[in-house]
């Protein structure tokens, strides 16, 4: 992954940690505690060994290591199963790699941005309405220094 | 925090996100974004300076600094409302602490931890908030066009 990600900005469901609802988000997103429920994330998506996830994954990237119980992904670039992951659903991705020894029953479909921007409509709606205005208003330009009076 | 806290083990919302939903935890959690819901924790919360909250927060710890637009904070331990915080709701707890420049509208109580561990059966019975705003439809990528 990219050196230039602060761990500050990445979303975190630890194990132990149990999250029911819809989440969407500019950042990544990691999992290791169990999710039901939608998420939407404009960047990558990664779910570790253990975490357990149902619902559908709306997502530019998403490495899978995980099992999941139903729902489907979407995923906009790459979609990424890993060794040991378990997939119970339908698949729609641009691009599209699979280990040795990951489960997966279900659907694969390349599916096209436009395609992807149609389906994760509601999660982009629901992200941009809610953080568009939570967001201080930034100064269009620096504000210039006021000159020294001497 | 405390010097033990692995970073792995923080459930964090970061800025830049919205949940809608139910947590619950066994470990302490961040949040920096928005959040809509209920919080149920056995660790600490921390609420940053942008974060937004809404909803019931039931927890053993809880650092505030952010803002709440509606709801009750049940904390078991110390509740710790930081400078520049705001909070519309009511607050449940044994042990409080506010800084200089906390902005507060509600009710405070004591509560004795047998009422919070009442309250905090309770709380998980009942259904969270209906997050469904959104509907996506399963499966119809492809057979559109």
């Amino acid at each position: 992954m990219a050196n230039n990600i602060n761990v500050n900005d990445v979303n975190r469901i630890a194990a132990g940690a149990n999250f029911i609802g819809d989440i969407a988000t500019v950042n990544d997103i990691r999992i290791d505690g169990s999710f039901e429920g939608r998420l939407y994330s404009e960047a990558r998506v990664v779910v570790g060994e253990k975490a357990v996830v149902k619902g559908d994954i709306f997502a530019t990237f998403i490495d899978f290591n995980g099992s999941m119980l139903g729902g489907n992904f979407y995923v906009k670039d790459t979609l990424s199963l890993k060794t040991g992951c378990s997939v119970a659903g339908d698949l729609f991705f641009q691009r599209f790699q699979v280990e040795l020894d990951a489960k997966f029953t279900g659907r694969c479909q390349v599916m096209s941005e436009t395609e992807f921007h149609k389906v994760a409509a509601p999660m982009e709606n629901m992200l941009r309405k809610a953080v568009q205005p939570a967001q201080p208003a930034q100064p269009a330009r620096p504000v210039e220094k006021a000159e020294p009076t001497i | 925090m405390d010097t033990n806290v692995n970073m792995n083990e923080v459930s964090r919302i970061s800025a830049g996100t919205v949940f809608n939903g139910e947590i619950s935890s066994s470990n302490d959690i961040r949040i920096d974004g928005q959040f809509e819901g209920r919080i149920n924790s056995k660790g600490r919360l921390v609420v940053g300076e942008r974060a937004v909250v809404n909803g019931d927060v039931i927890c053993t710890n809880v650092d505030f600094s952010g803002t709440m637009v509606k709801g009750t904070f049940y904390v078991m331990d110390t509740l710790s409302l930081k400078a520049g915080c705001s909070v519309d709701g009511d607050l449940r707890f044994k042990r409080l602490q506010v800084d200089l420049d906390a902005k507060i509208n509600g009710n405070l109580r004591v509560l004795n931890e047998k009422e919070f561990d009442q309250i905090a059966r309770q709380k998980a019975q009942e259904k969270p908030a209906a997050p469904a705003q959104t509907k996506v439809e399963n499966g119809t990528v492809g057979k559109e066009q």
